[in-house]
């Protein structure tokens, strides 16, 4: 038996290469049917995500080389096999196992330790698995690839922190505002950044929304998209105070807010709190609106840093999550492999025939007057004896050979008999 | 002291250095193992005083906290206590890593005072009756508010500083936002002016009763009392005009726990009829 595994992903594949090799959901079943028969697989799982391309089987025999399966992939995918061989990655056994490990935590991914791959995972494997496709060993693997994921995210930080510029922002105004939801959205400007930040605080809950803008018919084409009301940046005063997060990211050479305007509108608020995130380059907010008291202002060098400094955190994270990795890798195939009952009936063997051998020799030593075939018939008889003792437990560890995965019944005979491993 | 009650008053000290250093801990890295033995700690060394203060009351047949040394201990288990549930009901983690190194400073100050101590006294007069017991619960219970709007006050202005500074360790992760904060802060001013305005009366009313006369005496730590009480007031009526809310009001509970500070000096040395055996 042996687990393969032969894909591509966003490392050494460009995506006009994933993009054809790509299996979308509905697709998956004739996927799968191709792959156990091209790659004779007892066991298969095609996992397809948009950074990555894989292939998990399970073979009885040896695994088929990079070379066919490139062909296999080339010719289902119509893509030339030169250029997809360089690309393709393959791992058996332990690199395999420990390679699944890494991409459902995360660890393999674009954006380090995120979590969408571990759902992707769960589909893929349920897929197969609906598809008849899985077995034994891909269920096994696939099931404690989930527990492993689900550790590394539990015992680590690998997850918490934010690492983009969207999540960051939001994140940030969470620390100021208790509940985003009932607090008011004012975006400066209507191009791709202000339509990006709109949709990052819908998600945490805030519909009141104002869109502001040089062209009000572009102001009002984002607000309908987002559910807000268009305002002309003319009236800029009147909607500054209702604003309590200000996402600024207008085209203009000078600022668009000065600290008068921001203290002006501070009054109107009574002082509540502003968070004022200036995403626009030339920047839109002076910086020295920032030492007015409670405002908190934000350009997107800051968002960014706050970006950096979240990966830097997280790539750090992976050396407390590689030891979890290798630990669960070491585990599933201690678990896995079936125990050796014959060399452990040899070793039981071995160890009662030496004890039975030196009680014989004490004996012996103690009966003066035998003769030698009186002597070999004692020997002969303490030999018998074990014989008949191991039988039964013999019998009963072949039994177990083929039906157990179970270790314990073998710990349990060593700990019996007295035998070291 | 009996052997048991050493045995977990040092225990309790145990747990809150080992609760500060995973407090410290998370507080740096966000690490939530930290934070999760911090609290076990945290609920530990409050449990370990609880203990100390029941089986003293056990021990002694009358109301525990009858000196500096019980008040002490009883402030750094109750604040701990707060800080826990506000945690569990609020998902506020941060209390407990900024009440930590509190407790152990408090539960510090109890054990200096234990072993400066002469032999044990009795009891002060009417120590046993249930309007004591009251009047000294009500009383802690004001400055363990008051030791909460201490600790909120302080984390207010660390987060604020962090986000104007841009500055954003992993203590933000913990953090929740300012606004909880100002009102975790002002609601903690609120409660501690309550109990100890409702300590004082009782206190009066107590006295009045004891003494068999119309209470008069000028006790420095009454007037220290009152002092504080107003100062407190002044933070409440203050913190409805819009330029003192949050920062202003963070300084303010922060400057204001001196006095209860003094307070609690004024019944270890000055005061005549509160001062502590």
């Amino acid at each position: 038996m042996e687990i393969c595994v032969t894909g591509l992903n966003h490392k050494a594949a460009p995506v006009e290469l994933r993009e054809k090799l790509a299996v979308d959901a509905p697709a998956l079943g004739a996927a799968l049917a191709d792959v156990r028969g091209a790659l004779s697989a007892a066991e298969a799982v095609v996992l397809s995500t948009c950074n990555r391309v894989e292939l998990w089987t399970v073979h009885e025999e040896a695994a088929p080389g990079v070379d066919r399966v490139a062909a296999f992939l080339a010719g289902r995918h119509g893509v030339a096999p030169d250029a997809l061989a360089p690309a393709l990655y393959r791992h058996l056994g332990p690199e395999a196992v420990r390679h699944l490990f890494r991409v459902a935590s995360g660890l393999d991914s674009m954006v380090l330790g995120e979590a969408q791959i571990l759902g992707q995972v769960k589909d893929a494997y349920q897929a197969a698995q609906a598809e008849g496709a899985t077995g034994r060993v891909l269920n096994r693997l696939f099931q404690t690839a989930v527990h492993v994921a689900g550790r590394v995210r539990s015992s680590t930080t690998i997850g918490e922190r934010n690492v983009s510029v969207p999540s960051v922002a939001t994140r940030l105004a969470g620390k100021i505002f208790q509940d985003l939801a009932s607090k008011t959205l004012l975006i400066l400007g209507a191009g791709e950044m202000a339509e990006l930040a709109a949709a990052a605080f819908r998600t945490r809950g805030m519909t009141r929304i104002l869109v502001a803008n040089r062209t009000l018919e572009h102001a009002r084409e984002l607000a309908d998209r987002c559910g807000g009301t268009a305002h002309p940046l003319e009236a800029l005063p009147l909607v500054l105070p209702r604003g309590d997060v200000v996402v600024s990211c207008l085209r203009s050479e000078s600022y668009v807010l000065d600290v008068a305007q921001v203290q002006a509108a501070l009054l109107v608020r009574r002082q509540e709190p502003v968070f004022l995130m200036d995403v626009a380059v030339p920047r839109n907010i002076h910086p020295e609106v920032n030492r007015i008291e409670n405002v908190y202002l934000f350009n997107i060098d800051d968002l960014q840093a706050i970006v950096d400094q979240n990966v830097l955190e997280r790539q750090r994270e992976v050396e407390r999550c590689e030891p979890l990795i290798e630990e669960e890798t070491q585990g599933f195939f201690r678990d896995f492999t079936p125990p050796d009952v014959t060399q452990l009936l040899a070793e039981l063997r071995r160890h009662l025939h030496a004890m039975g051998e030196e009680e014989v020799r004490r004996t012996l030593g103690k009966l003066n007057g035998l003769s030698s075939p009186q002597r070999d018939e004692v020997a002969e008889l303490a030999r018998r004896i074990i014989n008949k003792v191991l039988h039964p437990p013999s019998e009963a560890l072949h039994g177990q050979r083929h039906g157990t995965q179970d270790h314990t019944i073998i710990e349990l005979v060593r700990k019996m008999f007295g035998i070291n491993k | 002291m009996s052997t048991f009650e050493i045995v977990f008053l040092y225990g309790s000290l145990v747990m809150y250095v080992l609760g500060s250093l995973a407090a410290g801990a998370a507080a740096r890295t966000g690490d939530r193992r930290r934070l999760n033995q911090a609290r076990l700690a945290a609920a530990m060394g409050a449990g370990y005083q609880a203990v100390v203060l029941v089986s003293m009351g056990a021990r002694t047949g009358h109301f525990p906290i009858d000196g500096a040394f019980e008040a002490f201990l009883f402030l750094s288990a109750a604040v701990t206590f707060l800080a826990l549930a506000l945690d569990g009901l609020r998902r506020l983690s941060v209390l407990v890593v900024g009440t930590l190194p509190l407790s152990l400073a408090t539960t510090l100050l109890a054990l200096a005072i234990r072993l400066t101590q002469q032999a044990e006294t009795p009891p002060p007069e009417g120590v046993s009756s249930p309007w004591t017991a009251l009047h000294i619960i009500v009383a802690l219970g004001a400055y363990g508010a008051f030791a909460l709007a201490f600790v909120t006050g302080i984390l207010y202005l660390v987060a604020q500083r962090q986000l104007k500074d841009r500055s954003l360790p992993s203590m933000l992760g913990l953090m929740p936002s300012l606004e909880t904060v100002a009102r975790l802060n002002i609601r903690s001013v609120a409660s501690g002016a309550a109990l100890l305005a409702g300590g004082i009366v009782v206190g009066y009313f107590y006295a009045r009763s004891l003494y068999n006369r119309d209470f008069d005496r000028v006790d420095p730590k009454i007037i220290l009392s009152c002092v504080t009480l107003a100062a407190y007031l002044a933070i409440l009526l203050l913190n409805r005009r819009p330029t003192f809310r949050g920062r202003r009001a963070a300084i303010a509970s922060v400057l204001c726990f001196l006095l209860v500070m003094v307070n609690f000096w004024a019944s270890l040395f000055w005061s005549g009829l509160h001062r502590y055996r």
